[in-house]
């Protein structure tokens, strides 16, 4: 990407950054992944409007929503965990958005994201120089230093760099840990980056995160790819911790009610001495405390530690006559 | 009733070309068009008649400030040879009346939250952009995957402002409960606030909380709130109540029910100063414990028992029923057709909630 203009949509009455494009990118490859990225619909990701192409039919630029909002990069670092949560989730949701749509962003670091006027964070500056020339001989591995994991160096059989949704979420990681700590630990600029020690541990960090979510946000850095979580794993997590005891459940057995949640935590239900079954609410999910006899959810059996589902039938007891209790969650979501 | 202004092959704006007929409604016709820049399909609208064309700008313009999952989203606009064309996100489903129409007569509490939780995210994001609708019902709300009931999209901001000339007549009028012939009025009526039958003009973001506290109620309980066409004006105008609907008597219904009943009622409160906004109706429904089933079409496979059986779906495989899971009728017998949400699991999956369908 290359030169940036704020323009005046004629049509639409509206505000939008025009940004010209390098050439050297096969121009097919390019207009099919900015045809995918327009249909992203986050509210954490710029959304793509358009394309401008010359007579050739090369596409020369970008049309995108513009943003008026504060930057992300140079703010201080949040003083608690759920400050530092409430930073990381829109981070979380825009990548996990692009990775539902099968795509991978490439360049997530914190110069990439910007508040709107209603202060949303939005991810932006998809990293299409990145997009390799199918056929070429030599490709050229544009990078950010410190947001680039390690292997992201190497080359496959056809001499490619090949970026998985992985490469985001290392990039996450790494931009999580800057904006928390304030910096990077210097190694991860090295080519490739020499990863861990304490710097490198969300543990150690002032604003205490709770473990769960530390330890997510180590695996998110870690060297091999595999180890690395899904983003929406990642989001998933961030999302229920932040909405901590929020959660409601019901119960229906038999036409009688139970709700299960912050101010009642347990419940115990059984049928006759055939199945008896404990449920228990810790803030984040509704759990299995106690089984025995015959208890089947959505018919298969279940074990002390098993996390209910958002919707599902718990059948106690075996053969015709049996205790049945449907179950659903309340959705309460993040708003920030 | 004017035919198809376009046919396929057409190619609009240099870019947009016609692949297909998705339908009309009382102010513009919609085409599947193929958008060749992009290499995607998007909706083509146009327009049926000069009184709306002069409000299709600014409809566009309105609609493309919103951006959110539950709102089609906005995509283009254009004028050539003198007529204007909006290029909207396609969605591959149908619209809210042709479940209630086509599939099933009402939708149990569970899905119907679930309807207005979306209903009120998108609303919300466009009362925050300063979007009004005004002319919220059924036919504007898009359903993704149809009667697999995905995602709920509203459409058509900005297009109570192509209809407002003929709407705003009607409201401006004495006598609100003689006849009209308009086609636009009458289907609007029964979604219609207090202060739209009395000003049109003047109706704001409450009258679309109204609208969608009105289209659930539908929902939930098969009946428009109010009833039907100009016999709703004084229904509507008196401050009263729509009844509980009795299918959230069964016990399995009956909480989620009863308090997605009460938000509708605060919903379809005549005083604006007392009905929620659209971020306090959101807040209400992040309380709801409902479900996000996709549901499936099927028949009665077996009546094994009086109380249970197996179904069969139209795409699956078998799923245990029991009477109890019925939402509204259950006198279902082998070969009724059936609507439900699948829980899958060992041995056979279940079916809850099951509705029967039409």
């Amino acid at each position: 990407m290359s030169d940036t203009l704020v323009c005046e949509d004629a049509h639409l009455d509206r505000a939008v950054v025009v940004k010209s494009l390098k050439s050297g990118v096969d121009p097919k490859r390019l207009v099919d992944e900015l045809a995918a990225l327009s249909a992203i619909r986050s509210k954490h990701v710029v959304q793509i409007y358009d394309v401008i192409r010359e007579k050739s039919g090369t596409v020369i630029a970008v049309v995108e929503e513009y943003l008026d909002g504060p930057e992300v990069d140079g703010q201080p670092p949040p003083k608690n965990a759920k400050k530092a949560m409430e930073l990381l989730y829109p981070i979380a949701c825009g990548i996990s958005d692009i990775h539902a749509h099968g795509r991978v962003h490439r360049d997530i670091k914190p110069a990439n994201m910007k508040r709107d006027d209603e202060s949303c964070l939005k991810i932006f500056d998809f990293g299409l120089a990145k997009i390799s020339v199918p056929g070429g001989a030599t490709k050229n591995l544009y990078f950010s230093p410190g947001y680039t994991p390690p292997e992201a160096f190497n080359k496959n059989a056809s001499g490619e760099h090949v970026f998985t949704t992985a490469l985001d979420v290392f990039a996450f990681g790494a931009t999580a840990l800057f904006l928390l700590a304030g910096k990077l630990p210097k190694g991860f600029s090295d080519i490739p980056p020499t990863l861990g020690g304490t710097e490198a541990d969300f543990k150690t960090l002032p604003q205490k995160l709770p473990d769960p979510i530390a330890e997510m946000l180590n695996a998110c850095i870690a060297a091999e790819r595999g180890d690395r979580p899904a983003m929406h794993d990642v989001k998933d997590l961030l999302g229920r911790h932040l909405l901590f005891d929020r959660h409601r459940a019901n119960f229906v057995l038999n036409g009688k009610e139970s709700v299960l949640d912050a101010s009642k935590r347990s419940a115990k239900f059984s049928f006759g001495t055939e199945g008896v079954l404990a449920v228990s609410y810790d803030g984040i999910a509704f759990r299995v405390t106690e089984v025995s006899g015959a208890v089947h959810i959505n018919n298969m059996p279940v074990d002390v530690g098993f996390e209910l589902p958002g919707a599902c039938v718990i059948v106690l007891g075996v053969g015709r006559v049996r205790g049945i209790i449907t179950v659903s969650l309340s959705h309460p979501e993040v708003s920030l | 009733m004017k035919g198809r202004m376009l046919k396929n092959a057409d190619i609009l704006g240099g870019r947009y070309e016609i692949v297909g007929w998705l339908g009309e409604g009382g102010m513009q016709q919609v085409y599947r068009a193929n958008d060749q820049l992009l290499s995607r399909e998007v909706a083509l609208k146009i327009p049926k008649d000069a009184a709306a064309e002069k409000r299709f700008k600014r409809s566009a313009i309105v609609s493309a400030r919103v951006n959110h999952n539950n709102v089609a989203k906005t995509l283009d606009y254009f004028e050539e040879d003198g007529r204007p064309f909006l290029i909207e996100e396609l969605i591959e489903g149908c619209d809210l009346s042709d479940i209630t129409k086509n599939v099933v007569p009402y939708l149990p509490p569970q899905a119907a939250a679930r309807v207005l939780h979306q209903l009120a995210k998108g609303l919300h994001a466009s009362h925050n952009a300063g979007v009004v609708h005004r002319d919220l019902k059924p036919s504007n709300v898009m359903v993704v995957g149809a009667e697999k009931l995905e995602l709920i999209k509203i459409t058509d901001f900005g297009i109570a402002k192509m209809a407002e000339e003929e709407l705003a007549g009607w409201a401006a009028g004495e006598d609100k409960t003689a006849a009209t012939s308009s086609k636009t009025v009458l289907g609007a009526i029964p979604y219609m606030a207090p202060e739209s039958i009395n000003s049109f003009r003047e109706a704001g973001m409450p009258a679309d909380i109204w609208a969608i506290g009105a289209i659930v109620y539908e929902l939930m309980s098969g009946k428009k709130p109010f009833g039907q066409g100009l016999a709703a004006v004084p229904s509507i105008l008196s401050g009263k109540s729509p009844s509980r609907p009795s299918q959230i008597e069964n016990p399995q219904f009956k909480s989620l029910g009863d308090q997605l009943y009460e938000v509708i009622l605060k919903c379809l409160v005549v005083d604006i100063s007392n009905r929620p906004e659209a971020g306090d109706l959101v807040a209400e429904c992040e309380e709801l414990c409902y479900t996000r089933d996709l549901y499936e079409l099927g028949a009665v496979k077996v009546v094994k028992y009086p109380q249970y059986g197996f179904l069969v779906s139209d795409e699956h495989g078998d799923a245990f029923y029991h009477r109890e899971n019925f939402y509204g009728d259950n006198a279902v017998q082998e070969g009724s057709r059936v609507w439900f949400a699948r829980h899958e699991g060992g041995g056979n999956d279940r079916a809850f909630p099951i509705v029967k369908a039409k």
